[in-house]
């Protein structure tokens, strides 16, 4: 009996301190959203995200999405051959990376390159009292580090993504001429047709969405730092694990409602 | 009677069921230089960031010119400076940026060039060059560091000036070398000070007054020269660093 009810209230807290995340990460995003409205805007700090997040990131997007497009065309390949349906390759790279990979991939990459860093640096501001001399100087803490950072995630990720999708269809493109023995003009034109519109749209903006989710994780895991270097450890760890999770399940959500 | 500056009353804090704070009293008059001493882990840093609104007290009130201090606290916070423990200066900014953050904030009252100038002179008034103007505060050893946070604290001329443990971490002469520069440095502006230490050198150099936390409570308050010649229990153990006090056992 006793062991029923323990059970069953650490079940209990176990919900409620979902429920108690939930909220805090709720109020956390409303009360920044708020601030977006307010001036000022950290010009510099916005500045300084953008080439951290955007201009350093473009090496690993780059390679990852390469990469990806090639397995993905050996895949499509073999899968293919299966139903005689090889000459499908390029088209089904190119949609599978434009509506799916990209995005998600570019979002995972950024969650553990640009997200870890985000709550670390603000872990350690928090930890180093250096978010209360913010207070002190005068300046909004949220205002200052959280604005800019959200700011140039959101829109940097669109274009990040968009480098991706081109590399990520070169790599099937390289695998397709050099392995698959498809002509360079075919499968250039093959990879280009049947893309449509809508097809790109959906992606960049998923990139877009990710980007905020990333920053916004990153920003809130650091806030919520615990002392010393142990608790901004675990903030970066925390930050990489939920962003990622909440990439994956809202990805789900936006390709339901792009289908 | 004139209203005291800044007022504490009944202050209760906790930190998950641990009471830090049982319902202190603390007056500061103006132009006072006031030093709040106890052991380390006595709760002398969260009075302070209570009294700047860094932490919301359980109980109690903060009372500023006699008026209940309440969210936002922006017009106090715009008359302050504080120097950090730990210095607290932003690695991302170069020296001259930590310093003159606040006029930074301010465009329309100091161009860049103003801004830049204000603190450089506040950098050669706590005795650093411009050289290390350009330095980024990793670049500093922890003595420049507190220099630069002293520096900063001062830089928008602030009328109240708080400094938390501004000779821990220090060697005894450049700790001493801080003391007398904050002692000139708030006599110069003829700002109200508030110092938490537990270094009693430091506390004789700058402070008038002294706030004794212990146990939770203002176990004694009065000039530092009484303060000096309490003759027993735990003060003249802390006076006279005896090692009942560094070990931590405050007992009464
Ligand atoms: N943010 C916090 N969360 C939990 N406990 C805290 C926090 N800040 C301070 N404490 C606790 O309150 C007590 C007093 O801390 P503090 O005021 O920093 O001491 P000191 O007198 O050395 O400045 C310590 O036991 C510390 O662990
Ligand atoms: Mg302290």
């Amino acid at each position: 009996m006793d062991l029923v009810l323990s059970s069953l209230a650490s079940i209990g807290r176990g919900t409620l301190n979902v429920f108690e995340e939930v909220g805090k990460l709720t109020l956390f995003v409303i009360s920044t959203l708020g601030l977006f409205f307010r001036k000022p805007f950290y010009f510099r700090e916005f500045a300084r995200s953008v080439m951290s997040i955007g201009f350093f990131s473009l090496p690993v997007i780059g390679l990852t999405a390469l990469f990806t497009g090639g397995a993905l065309a050996l895949q499509i390949y073999s899968g293919g051959s299966r139903f005689n349906s090889e000459s499908a390759v390029p088209a089904i790279v190119s949609i599978g990376m434009v509506r799916e990979l990209g995005p998600v991939l570019c979002g995972l990459m950024i969650a553990g390159r640009v997200g870890s860093a985000i709550a670390a640096e603000i872990g350690t501001m928090k930890v180093t009292d250096q978010l209360d001399a913010l207070v002190t100087l005068s300046t909004n803490p949220k205002q200052y580090l959280v604005i800019p950072r959200v700011a140039a995630a959101t829109l940097v990720l669109p274009f990040l993504t968009g480098v991706g999708d081109i590399l990520g269809i070169l790599g099937g493109y390289l695998v397709g001429t050099l392995k698959l023995n498809f002509s360079s003009q075919t499968y250039l034109s093959q990879a280009v047709q049947f893309l449509e519109t809508a097809d790109v749209v959906s992606g960049l903006v998923k990139g877009a969405v990710f980007g905020f989710i990333v920053a916004i994780i990153g920003c809130y895991c650091g806030f919520k730092s615990g002392m010393g270097a142990r608790g901004v450890g675990k903030a970066t760890t925390q930050s990489v694990a939920l962003s990622s999770i909440l990439i994956i399940a809202s990805n789900f959500v936006l390709t339901e409602m792009f289908f | 009677m004139t209203t005291p500056l800044i007022q504490l009353q009944d202050i209760t804090k906790s930190f998950n069921q641990t009471l830090v704070l049982d319902k202190i009293n603390m007056v500061v008059n103006e132009g006072e230089s006031l030093a709040i001493i106890g052991g380390s882990g006595a709760g002398k840093s969260v009075a302070l960031k209570i009294v700047l609104g860094l932490l919301k007290a359980d109980s109690g009130k903060v009372l500023i010119n006699g008026k209940i201090s309440k969210p936002p606290f922006d017009k106090f916070l715009s008359e302050i400076g504080m120097l950090f423990q730990g210095g607290a200066l932003f690695d991302s900014l170069p020296v001259w940026k930590n310093v003159a953050f606040k006029l930074l904030r301010d465009k329309k009252k100091y161009s860049m060039e103003e801004a830049k100038h204000i603190a450089v002179e506040k950098l050669a008034r706590v005795g650093l060059n411009n050289r290390v103007a350009e330095l980024y505060p990793a670049e500093l050893s922890g003595g420049m560091q507190k220099r630069v946070g002293l520096a900063r604290a001062i830089a928008a001329n602030p009328a109240i000036l708080f400094f938390d443990e501004p000779t821990t971490g220090l060697d005894p002469i450049r700790a001493a070398n801080i003391s007398s520069l904050i002692r000139e440095l708030v006599e110069e502006t003829s700002a109200t000070a508030i110092t938490v230490s537990h270094d009693m050198t430091c506390v004789k150099q700058i402070a008038d007054k002294v706030n004794f936390l212990n146990k939770c409570k203002i176990a004694w308050s009065g000039t530092v020269e009484d303060f000096e010649s309490v003759s027993d229990g735990v003060i003249y153990h802390f006076v006279n660093g005896l090692p009942s006090v560094i070990k931590g056992g405050l007992d009464i």
